[in-house]
């Protein structure tokens, strides 16, 4: 197979060749990738600043989360993120099998992660911790009390926005993985051509980078207590 | 065209990932005051360092893509030093001053409309109720 063939049925008109046309995609993806970090960096920092204003409101609404979940949740994001990696390797190898195998197990795993957050959002409902006139403070017994409840329910407030559009962006990423599984079926990749993968694969990896910052600054603000 | 398959590779970051996930929750359960935070963080920068470089595959790529892939990072730094030059210098910063505005405004209910009459928003609050 001669590489980077001059007429590859691959290459766009505007390109000189191959390697030019999966930089060009690469650089747009990770311009975009930082658009998306700058605007989960406006949360993060008002986040931040509300952590330090409410220090002990904060970790004990903090302390209503399941960390065992939380962790649960960062494992099957982390594995789904190992079968995303698998799946763009199997694609540079040419081995279309193993690279729907793989885009089906991402899948799976996504859909397992978000199951599990909805499970959570179940439960923070049911003990009345969701924002809003039903917002209703139970402090687990043997934690110091906390007279500012509204700073409590800010935190909530927090929680449901930052996993919220954490798992919005997720649903896209399902999305985008089944239309790469019907891509992969129709024979459109191959050893030569496989950038949408790739670029799919780095969408997908962000998301799994986003959850690794909002599990400790959610679910791990002070699990032991310190009187 | 032969590719040279990464397979191992993912597999060690993999791993080395989730021995980090274990750190931080075995972290988070011990008493580590001050520390906690930065512990914490740095934790969560280390995996975020390690997908970018081997799963995204930016340790292979051209140096402009590698500044792209770390520019997120330097334009939320400029974004958390300039707002934190301003908010953690403020006089009002702390919850015991008398002027903190968190003492206006969001109370829990029994203390609602207790004095601050000079504060708008409790005003506003005051009349709306």
């Amino acid at each position: 197979m001669s590489s980077h063939a001059a007429h590859s049925p691959y290459l766009r008109h505007q390109f000189d060749d191959l390697p030019q046309q999966r930089e060009s995609a690469a650089l747009g993806m990770w311009a975009f990738l930082v658009t998306e970090v700058m605007f989960f960096g406006g949360i993060f920092g008002a986040y931040t600043l509300y952590r330090h204003w409410y220090f002990p409101e904060w970790d004990a609404a903090s302390r209503q989360l399941d960390h065992y979940l939380g962790a649960f949740n960062t494992f099957v994001l982390l594995t789904s993120s190992l079968t995303m990696a698998f799946a763009v390797d199997a694609a540079a190898s040419g081995k279309i099998p193993a690279l729907k195998r793989n885009i089906l197990l991402t899948l799976i795993l996504g859909v397992t992660f978000v199951g599990i957050k909805m499970y959570e959002y179940y439960t923070k409902w049911e003990h009345g911790l969701v924002p809003g006139s039903g917002f209703h403070w139970h402090p687990i017994p043997g934690t110091p009390e906390i007279t500012n409840i509204n700073a409590a329910e800010l935190f909530y407030v927090f929680y449901f926005t930052m996993t919220g559009i954490h798992a919005f962006h997720m649903l896209i990423g399902f999305g985008l993985l089944i239309t790469l599984y019907i891509q992969a079926k129709l024979g459109k990749f191959s050893a030569e051509y496989y950038t949408p993968v790739e670029m799919i694969g780095l969408y997908w990896h962000l998301v799994d980078i986003l959850w690794v910052f909002l599990f400790p600054l959610l679910y791990l603000i002070d699990r032991n207590v310190v009187l | 065209m032969s590719h040279h398959s990464h397979a191992k590779s993912y597999v060690a970051v993999y791993i080395a990932l989730l021995a980090l996930v274990a750190a931080t929750v075995a972290v988070a359960m011990v008493p580590l005051g001050p520390l906690a935070f930065p512990v914490a963080i740095s934790i969560a920068f280390t995996k975020a360092f390690l997908i970018i470089w081997i799963f995204m595959h930016v340790k292979d790529e051209s140096s402009l893509v590698k500044i792209f892939a770390f520019l997120g990072i330097g334009w939320m730094g400029i974004l958390f030093v300039f707002l934190f030059c301003d908010y953690l210098t403020r006089a009002d910063n702390r919850a015991d001053y008398p002027g903190a505005w968190q003492n206006y405004g969001i109370h829990a209910p029994a203390e609602a409309g207790h004095g601050h009459a000079d504060h708008p928003k409790t005003d506003a609050e005051g009349h709306a109720h």
